[in-house]
Protein backbone atom coordinates (compact mmCIF):
# COMPACT_ATOMS: atom_id res chain seq x y z
CA UNK A 1 0.00 0.00 0.00
CA UNK A 2 1.12 3.56 -0.54
CA UNK A 3 2.38 5.31 1.99
CA UNK A 4 -0.32 8.13 1.17
CA UNK A 5 -2.77 5.86 0.66
CA UNK A 6 -2.59 4.13 4.13
CA UNK A 7 -1.91 8.03 6.18
CA UNK A 8 -5.77 8.63 4.39
CA UNK A 9 -7.32 5.63 5.92
CA UNK A 10 -4.99 6.06 9.31
CA UNK A 11 -7.22 9.81 9.09
CA UNK A 12 -10.03 8.08 8.43
CA UNK A 13 -9.83 5.49 11.71
CA UNK A 14 -8.98 2.33 10.19
CA UNK A 15 -7.51 0.67 13.04
CA UNK A 16 -5.57 -2.10 10.64
CA UNK A 17 -3.91 1.02 8.75
CA UNK A 18 -3.06 2.29 12.37
CA UNK A 19 -1.42 -0.50 13.39
CA UNK A 20 0.84 -1.39 10.13
CA UNK A 21 1.58 2.29 10.41
CA UNK A 22 2.60 1.97 14.10
CA UNK A 23 4.68 -1.31 13.05
CA UNK A 24 6.14 0.35 10.38
CA UNK A 25 7.71 3.21 12.61
CA UNK A 26 7.90 1.88 16.21
CA UNK A 27 11.62 0.81 15.07
CA UNK A 28 12.26 4.33 14.34
CA UNK A 29 10.48 6.26 17.34
CA UNK A 30 11.93 3.48 19.75
CA UNK A 31 15.57 3.94 18.73
CA UNK A 32 15.46 7.60 18.93
CA UNK A 33 14.34 7.52 21.99
CA UNK A 34 16.69 4.94 23.27
CA UNK A 35 19.11 6.66 22.17
CA UNK A 36 18.29 9.82 23.77
CA UNK A 37 17.35 8.44 27.00
CA UNK A 38 19.85 5.51 27.48
CA UNK A 39 17.30 3.06 29.41
CA UNK A 40 15.07 0.24 27.55
CA UNK A 41 12.42 0.98 29.68
CA UNK A 42 12.36 4.86 30.10
CA UNK A 43 12.45 4.21 25.76
CA UNK A 44 9.86 2.09 25.76
CA UNK A 45 7.28 4.02 27.46
CA UNK A 46 8.42 7.22 25.82
CA UNK A 47 7.77 5.61 22.87
CA UNK A 48 4.70 4.34 24.29
CA UNK A 49 3.53 8.09 24.48
CA UNK A 50 4.99 9.61 21.19
CA UNK A 51 2.05 6.90 19.65
CA UNK A 52 -0.41 7.88 22.42
CA UNK A 53 0.68 11.62 21.43
CA UNK A 54 0.30 10.99 17.50
CA UNK A 55 -2.86 9.03 17.74
CA UNK A 56 -4.59 12.13 19.38
CA UNK A 57 -3.37 14.84 16.59
CA UNK A 58 -4.61 12.62 13.72
CA UNK A 59 -6.18 14.82 12.21
CA UNK A 60 -2.86 17.10 12.19
CA UNK A 61 -1.33 14.26 10.71
CA UNK A 62 1.12 15.87 8.17
CA UNK A 63 1.52 14.06 4.39
CA UNK A 64 3.93 10.50 3.39
CA UNK A 65 6.86 12.97 3.45
CA UNK A 66 7.02 15.13 6.09
CA UNK A 67 5.46 12.34 8.39
CA UNK A 68 8.85 10.99 9.74
CA UNK A 69 10.28 14.18 10.49
CA UNK A 70 7.01 14.90 12.27
CA UNK A 71 7.18 12.01 14.28
CA UNK A 72 11.04 12.17 15.02
CA UNK A 73 10.11 15.81 16.37
CA UNK A 74 7.76 14.51 19.20
CA UNK A 75 9.80 12.19 19.73
CA UNK A 76 12.62 14.22 20.54
CA UNK A 77 10.32 16.77 22.14
CA UNK A 78 9.13 14.47 24.82
CA UNK A 79 12.80 13.45 25.58
CA UNK A 80 13.57 16.48 26.01
CA UNK A 81 10.05 16.81 28.50
CA UNK A 82 11.14 13.79 30.23
CA UNK A 83 14.61 15.25 31.15
CA UNK A 84 12.69 18.53 32.43
CA UNK A 85 10.94 16.39 34.93
CA UNK A 86 13.94 15.01 35.60
CA UNK A 87 15.67 18.09 36.24
CA UNK A 88 18.69 16.89 35.27
CA UNK A 89 20.43 15.48 32.16
CA UNK A 90 21.43 12.05 32.72
CA UNK A 91 24.12 10.32 30.97
CA UNK A 92 21.99 9.55 27.69
CA UNK A 93 24.82 7.09 26.79
CA UNK A 94 25.11 5.10 29.20
CA UNK A 95 23.79 2.32 27.39
CA UNK A 96 25.04 -1.53 28.27
CA UNK A 97 27.08 -2.52 25.40
CA UNK A 98 25.60 -5.92 25.08
CA UNK A 99 22.14 -3.83 25.21
CA UNK A 100 23.50 -3.42 21.30
CA UNK A 101 21.77 -7.12 21.10
CA UNK A 102 18.54 -4.44 19.79
CA UNK A 103 20.59 -3.20 16.88
CA UNK A 104 19.26 -4.83 13.88
CA UNK A 105 21.52 -7.78 12.18
CA UNK A 106 20.95 -7.80 8.69
CA UNK A 107 24.19 -10.15 7.42
CA UNK A 108 23.27 -13.68 6.58
CA UNK A 109 26.62 -14.40 6.75
CA UNK A 110 27.76 -15.13 10.69
CA UNK A 111 31.19 -14.19 10.56
CA UNK A 112 30.56 -11.16 8.63
CA UNK A 113 27.40 -10.71 11.28
CA UNK A 114 29.99 -10.86 14.32
CA UNK A 115 32.34 -8.82 12.35
CA UNK A 116 29.81 -5.83 11.70
CA UNK A 117 28.68 -6.79 15.42
CA UNK A 118 32.22 -5.78 16.75
CA UNK A 119 32.66 -2.94 14.24
CA UNK A 120 28.90 -1.40 15.59
CA UNK A 121 30.16 -2.02 19.23
CA UNK A 122 33.21 0.70 18.09
CA UNK A 123 30.86 3.20 16.43
CA UNK A 124 28.69 2.99 19.84
CA UNK A 125 31.69 3.48 21.70
CA UNK A 126 32.96 6.51 20.22
CA UNK A 127 29.97 8.15 19.88
CA UNK A 128 29.46 7.88 23.83
CA UNK A 129 32.60 9.83 23.71
CA UNK A 130 31.11 12.19 22.11
CA UNK A 131 29.95 15.72 23.26
CA UNK A 132 26.28 16.31 24.09
CA UNK A 133 25.85 18.72 21.36
CA UNK A 134 27.85 16.14 18.51
CA UNK A 135 26.24 13.34 19.65
CA UNK A 136 22.62 14.85 19.30
CA UNK A 137 23.43 16.15 15.35
CA UNK A 138 24.80 12.71 14.40
CA UNK A 139 21.79 10.97 16.20
CA UNK A 140 19.47 13.24 14.22
CA UNK A 141 21.40 13.79 11.11
CA UNK A 142 23.67 10.53 10.35
CA UNK A 143 21.59 8.09 12.30
CA UNK A 144 17.66 8.95 11.82
CA UNK A 145 18.79 10.97 8.40
CA UNK A 146 17.15 13.96 8.70
CA UNK A 147 17.81 17.02 6.74
CA UNK A 148 19.86 19.82 8.12
CA UNK A 149 16.95 21.90 7.16
CA UNK A 150 14.70 19.63 9.67
CA UNK A 151 16.98 19.76 12.18
CA UNK A 152 17.58 23.56 11.88
CA UNK A 153 13.78 24.03 11.95
CA UNK A 154 13.35 21.10 15.01
CA UNK A 155 16.51 22.50 17.31
CA UNK A 156 15.52 26.17 16.73
CA UNK A 157 18.61 27.18 15.07
CA UNK A 158 20.03 28.65 11.72
CA UNK A 159 20.62 26.22 8.50
CA UNK A 160 24.28 27.17 8.62
CA UNK A 161 24.48 26.53 12.14
CA UNK A 162 23.48 23.56 11.72
CA UNK A 163 25.37 22.48 9.08
CA UNK A 164 28.76 24.00 10.71
CA UNK A 165 28.15 21.59 14.19
CA UNK A 166 27.29 18.62 11.61
CA UNK A 167 30.71 19.12 10.13
CA UNK A 168 32.42 19.38 13.59
CA UNK A 169 30.52 16.26 14.72
CA UNK A 170 31.11 13.88 12.26
CA UNK A 171 35.01 14.90 12.64
CA UNK A 172 34.93 14.52 16.16
CA UNK A 173 33.51 11.06 15.73
CA UNK A 174 36.22 10.37 13.18
CA UNK A 175 38.66 11.55 15.44
CA UNK A 176 37.15 9.08 18.20
CA UNK A 177 36.95 6.04 15.62
CA UNK A 178 40.51 6.65 14.81
CA UNK A 179 41.69 6.28 18.54
CA UNK A 180 39.74 3.41 19.13
CA UNK A 181 41.85 1.62 15.82
CA UNK A 182 38.36 1.35 13.64
CA UNK A 183 39.55 -0.23 10.11
CA UNK A 184 38.11 1.37 7.40
CA UNK B 1 40.71 22.06 -13.97
CA UNK B 2 42.58 19.07 -14.34
CA UNK B 3 46.24 18.27 -12.09
CA UNK B 4 47.18 14.98 -13.15
CA UNK B 5 47.60 16.99 -16.53
CA UNK B 6 49.72 19.60 -14.78
CA UNK B 7 51.68 17.38 -12.53
CA UNK B 8 55.45 17.22 -14.38
CA UNK B 9 56.43 13.50 -14.82
CA UNK B 10 60.10 14.04 -12.44
CA UNK B 11 57.71 15.74 -9.62
CA UNK B 12 57.69 13.54 -6.39
CA UNK B 13 55.73 13.86 -3.34
CA UNK B 14 58.72 14.66 -0.79
CA UNK B 15 59.25 17.83 -3.14
CA UNK B 16 56.00 18.96 -2.81
CA UNK B 17 55.76 18.19 0.55
CA UNK B 18 59.29 20.37 0.96
CA UNK B 19 57.83 22.98 -1.21
CA UNK B 20 54.51 23.39 0.81
CA UNK B 21 56.55 23.78 3.87
CA UNK B 22 58.49 26.56 2.62
CA UNK B 23 55.20 28.32 1.32
CA UNK B 24 51.48 27.72 2.10
CA UNK B 25 52.02 24.45 4.55
CA UNK B 26 49.84 21.31 4.07
CA UNK B 27 46.82 21.92 3.26
CA UNK B 28 45.52 19.31 5.09
CA UNK B 29 43.48 21.62 7.49
CA UNK B 30 41.53 23.01 4.66
CA UNK B 31 40.66 19.34 3.64
CA UNK B 32 38.96 18.95 6.93
CA UNK B 33 36.69 21.94 5.82
CA UNK B 34 35.84 19.81 2.82
CA UNK B 35 35.48 16.39 3.55
CA UNK B 36 32.51 16.05 5.11
CA UNK B 37 30.71 17.38 1.81
CA UNK B 38 33.16 15.32 -0.44
CA UNK B 39 32.25 12.14 1.44
CA UNK B 40 28.71 13.25 0.63
CA UNK B 41 28.94 13.98 -2.71
CA UNK B 42 28.11 17.34 -2.49
CA UNK B 43 31.71 19.00 -3.02
CA UNK B 44 31.38 21.32 -6.76
CA UNK B 45 33.29 18.91 -9.26
CA UNK B 46 36.32 21.81 -9.06
CA UNK B 47 36.55 21.13 -5.09
CA UNK B 48 36.35 17.53 -5.38
CA UNK B 49 39.21 17.22 -8.07
CA UNK B 50 41.37 19.22 -5.84
CA UNK B 51 40.24 17.24 -2.55
CA UNK B 52 41.17 14.00 -4.62
CA UNK B 53 44.48 15.14 -5.63
CA UNK B 54 45.11 15.87 -2.43
CA UNK B 55 44.28 12.08 -1.21
CA UNK B 56 46.11 10.84 -3.26
CA UNK B 57 49.73 12.05 -1.72
CA UNK B 58 48.17 12.47 2.29
CA UNK B 59 47.79 9.16 3.72
CA UNK B 60 46.30 10.94 7.27
CA UNK B 61 43.92 12.31 5.11
CA UNK B 62 42.78 9.51 3.31
CA UNK B 63 42.55 7.88 6.75
CA UNK B 64 40.49 10.44 7.59
CA UNK B 65 38.23 10.01 4.59
CA UNK B 66 38.26 6.19 4.64
CA UNK B 67 36.79 6.80 8.55
CA UNK B 68 34.00 9.20 7.55
CA UNK B 69 32.71 6.70 5.01
CA UNK B 70 32.99 3.95 7.32
CA UNK B 71 30.63 6.04 10.02
CA UNK B 72 28.74 7.28 7.04
CA UNK B 73 27.71 3.29 6.26
CA UNK B 74 27.06 1.83 10.27
CA UNK B 75 25.69 4.88 11.59
CA UNK B 76 22.26 4.25 9.55
CA UNK B 77 22.37 1.12 11.47
CA UNK B 78 21.38 2.84 14.64
CA UNK B 79 18.24 4.35 13.57
CA UNK B 80 15.75 1.43 13.99
CA UNK B 81 15.78 -0.59 17.64
CA UNK B 82 13.56 -3.25 18.14
CA UNK B 83 11.36 -2.35 20.90
CA UNK B 84 10.10 -5.78 21.91
CA UNK B 85 7.59 -8.51 20.79
CA UNK B 86 4.61 -6.63 22.74
CA UNK B 87 5.26 -3.44 22.02
CA UNK B 88 3.12 -3.29 19.35
CA UNK B 89 -0.05 -4.70 21.26
CA UNK B 90 0.87 -2.36 24.16
CA UNK B 91 0.64 0.66 21.79
CA UNK B 92 -2.40 -0.66 20.26
CA UNK B 93 -3.99 -1.18 23.79
CA UNK B 94 -3.32 2.09 24.83
CA UNK B 95 -4.16 4.26 21.81
CA UNK B 96 -7.27 1.82 21.20
CA UNK B 97 -10.80 4.43 21.01
CA UNK B 98 -12.08 3.22 24.15
CA UNK B 99 -8.41 4.06 26.08
CA UNK B 100 -8.39 7.42 23.92
CA UNK B 101 -12.19 8.39 23.59
CA UNK B 102 -10.65 12.44 23.03
CA UNK B 103 -8.94 11.04 20.51
CA UNK B 104 -9.63 13.61 17.34
CA UNK B 105 -10.51 17.27 19.41
CA UNK B 106 -8.60 17.66 22.51
CA UNK B 107 -10.33 20.10 24.74
CA UNK B 108 -7.84 23.10 25.11
CA UNK B 109 -6.65 23.13 28.79
CA UNK B 110 -7.78 25.82 31.04
CA UNK B 111 -5.13 28.63 30.03
CA UNK B 112 -4.32 30.26 33.61
CA UNK B 113 -4.07 26.46 35.36
CA UNK B 114 -1.30 25.90 32.21
CA UNK B 115 -0.01 29.04 32.26
CA UNK B 116 0.96 28.72 36.15
CA UNK B 117 2.15 24.73 35.60
CA UNK B 118 4.24 26.62 33.07
CA UNK B 119 5.55 29.22 35.12
CA UNK B 120 5.69 26.57 37.81
CA UNK B 121 8.15 24.58 35.80
CA UNK B 122 10.61 27.29 35.80
CA UNK B 123 12.82 26.71 38.98
CA UNK B 124 13.61 30.38 39.12
CA UNK B 125 9.87 31.62 38.81
CA UNK B 126 9.41 28.66 41.70
CA UNK B 127 12.40 29.90 43.80
CA UNK B 128 10.38 32.98 43.73
CA UNK B 129 7.83 32.29 44.70
CA UNK B 130 8.55 30.67 48.03
CA UNK B 131 10.92 33.48 48.39
CA UNK B 132 7.41 35.66 48.22
CA UNK B 133 5.70 33.27 50.29
CA UNK B 134 8.29 32.73 53.02
CA UNK B 135 8.58 36.91 53.18
CA UNK B 136 4.80 37.24 53.44
CA UNK B 137 5.04 33.83 56.64
CA UNK B 138 7.43 36.33 58.58
CA UNK B 139 5.58 39.10 57.96
CA UNK B 140 2.01 38.07 59.12
CA UNK B 141 4.08 36.50 62.30
CA UNK B 142 4.64 40.38 63.27
CA UNK B 143 1.37 40.86 63.29
CA UNK B 144 -0.66 40.03 66.54
CA UNK B 145 -3.15 37.35 66.26
CA UNK B 146 -6.83 38.33 66.57
CA UNK B 147 -7.79 38.31 70.48
CA UNK B 148 -8.88 35.25 71.75
CA UNK B 149 -11.69 35.28 74.35
CA UNK B 150 -9.11 35.26 77.17
CA UNK B 151 -6.69 37.76 77.09
CA UNK B 152 -3.04 36.91 77.18
CA UNK B 153 -0.75 38.07 79.81
CA UNK B 154 0.69 41.46 78.82
CA UNK B 155 4.56 41.23 78.30
CA UNK B 156 7.19 43.85 78.55
CA UNK B 157 7.71 43.33 74.49
CA UNK B 158 3.94 43.03 73.83
CA UNK B 159 3.67 46.37 75.53
CA UNK B 160 6.23 48.37 73.49
CA UNK B 161 5.56 46.85 70.59
CA UNK B 162 1.99 47.88 71.04
CA UNK B 163 2.84 51.15 72.07
CA UNK B 164 5.67 52.12 69.41
CA UNK B 165 2.82 50.93 66.75
CA UNK B 166 0.46 53.29 68.61
CA UNK B 167 3.52 56.07 68.65
CA UNK B 168 4.47 56.01 64.76
CA UNK B 169 0.25 55.40 63.72
CA UNK B 170 0.56 59.39 65.58
CA UNK B 171 3.56 60.53 63.96
CA UNK B 172 2.27 59.52 61.11
CA UNK B 173 -1.32 60.95 61.58
CA UNK B 174 0.90 64.00 62.61
CA UNK B 175 3.13 63.75 59.33
CA UNK B 176 -0.19 63.76 57.30
CA UNK B 177 -1.61 66.67 58.61
CA UNK B 178 1.53 69.10 57.90
CA UNK B 179 1.76 67.60 54.37
CA UNK B 180 -1.81 68.66 53.85
CA UNK B 181 -1.39 71.88 55.26
CA UNK B 182 2.19 72.37 53.74
CA UNK B 183 0.44 72.30 50.41
CA UNK B 184 -2.15 74.68 51.39
CA UNK B 185 0.30 76.90 51.72
CA UNK B 186 1.82 76.40 48.51
CA UNK B 187 -0.24 78.96 46.40
CA UNK B 188 1.88 81.60 48.78
CA UNK B 189 4.74 80.72 46.65
CA UNK B 190 3.01 81.88 43.26
CA UNK B 191 4.66 85.34 41.89
CA UNK B 192 2.78 88.19 42.57
CA UNK B 193 2.67 87.59 46.46
CA UNK B 194 4.01 90.25 48.95
CA UNK B 195 7.71 89.55 49.34
CA UNK B 196 6.85 88.53 53.72
CA UNK B 197 4.85 85.55 52.35
CA UNK B 198 8.10 83.46 52.48
CA UNK B 199 8.83 84.21 56.31
CA UNK B 200 5.25 84.00 57.55
CA UNK B 201 5.24 79.86 55.49
CA UNK B 202 8.36 79.21 57.05
CA UNK B 203 7.32 80.43 60.78
CA UNK B 204 3.84 78.24 60.38
CA UNK B 205 5.98 75.32 58.98
CA UNK B 206 8.33 75.97 62.41
CA UNK B 207 5.02 75.95 64.52
CA UNK B 208 3.70 72.63 62.77
CA UNK B 209 7.17 71.23 63.88
CA UNK B 210 7.14 72.03 66.84
CA UNK B 211 4.10 70.43 67.46
CA UNK B 212 4.72 67.61 66.00
CA UNK B 213 7.21 67.14 67.57
CA UNK B 214 5.60 68.10 71.09
CA UNK B 215 3.29 64.94 70.13
CA UNK B 216 6.03 62.52 69.41
CA UNK B 217 7.32 63.51 73.17
CA UNK B 218 4.30 62.93 75.25
CA UNK B 219 4.11 59.90 72.85
CA UNK B 220 7.15 58.73 74.16
CA UNK B 221 6.34 59.88 77.92
CA UNK B 222 2.88 57.55 77.25
CA UNK B 223 5.11 54.85 76.36
CA UNK B 224 7.93 55.11 78.99
CA UNK B 225 4.83 55.60 81.72
CA UNK B 226 3.24 52.37 81.15
CA UNK B 227 6.37 50.47 80.42
CA UNK B 228 7.76 51.32 83.86
CA UNK B 229 5.64 49.66 86.00
CA UNK B 230 5.95 46.97 84.28
CA UNK B 231 9.78 46.51 84.58
CA UNK B 232 9.63 47.75 88.15
CA UNK B 233 7.03 44.73 89.01
CA UNK B 234 9.31 42.82 86.95
CA UNK B 235 12.90 43.76 88.55
CA UNK B 236 11.97 45.16 91.91
CA UNK B 237 14.48 47.27 93.23
CA UNK B 238 16.31 46.09 96.14
CA UNK B 239 15.61 47.80 99.35
CA UNK B 240 18.74 49.33 101.28
CA UNK B 241 18.51 49.06 105.12
CA UNK B 242 18.05 53.07 106.64
CA UNK B 243 21.83 53.76 107.51
CA UNK B 244 22.43 55.45 110.70
CA UNK B 245 23.21 59.38 110.54
CA UNK B 246 27.26 60.02 110.38
CA UNK B 247 28.80 60.48 113.74
CA UNK B 248 29.78 64.24 112.26
CA UNK B 249 26.37 65.16 111.86
CA UNK B 250 25.09 63.95 115.58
Amino acid sequence: MEPDELLQRVRAGDELAWEALVRQHQGRIFGLAYHYLGQAEDARDLAQETFVHIYRSLPRLPDATGLLPWMLCITRNLCMDFFRRRQARPPAWDIPVEDLGYLHADEADPAQDLHEQGRRTLVHLALRELSDLNREMILLKDIQGLALEEIATLLGIPLGTAKSRSHRARLELTEKLLALGVSA
Amino acid sequence: MNTSAQASPGSRPDLTAAILARTSGPACGRLRELACDFVDGTLPGDDGELVRGHLDHCPTCQGLVARLRTAALLLPAFASLEPGPDFTASVLRWTHPAAVPAAFPTPAPDPLLAGWARLMRRPRAALEVAYLATAAGLILAQFPLPATQRPAPITLATLVRTESRGSLAQVRAHGEAWTQRTRSFLPALAPGRPPGAWSTLWSRLERLLHHSRLALAQAVRQVRARVRPATTKAFPQATEPTKAPLRSAL
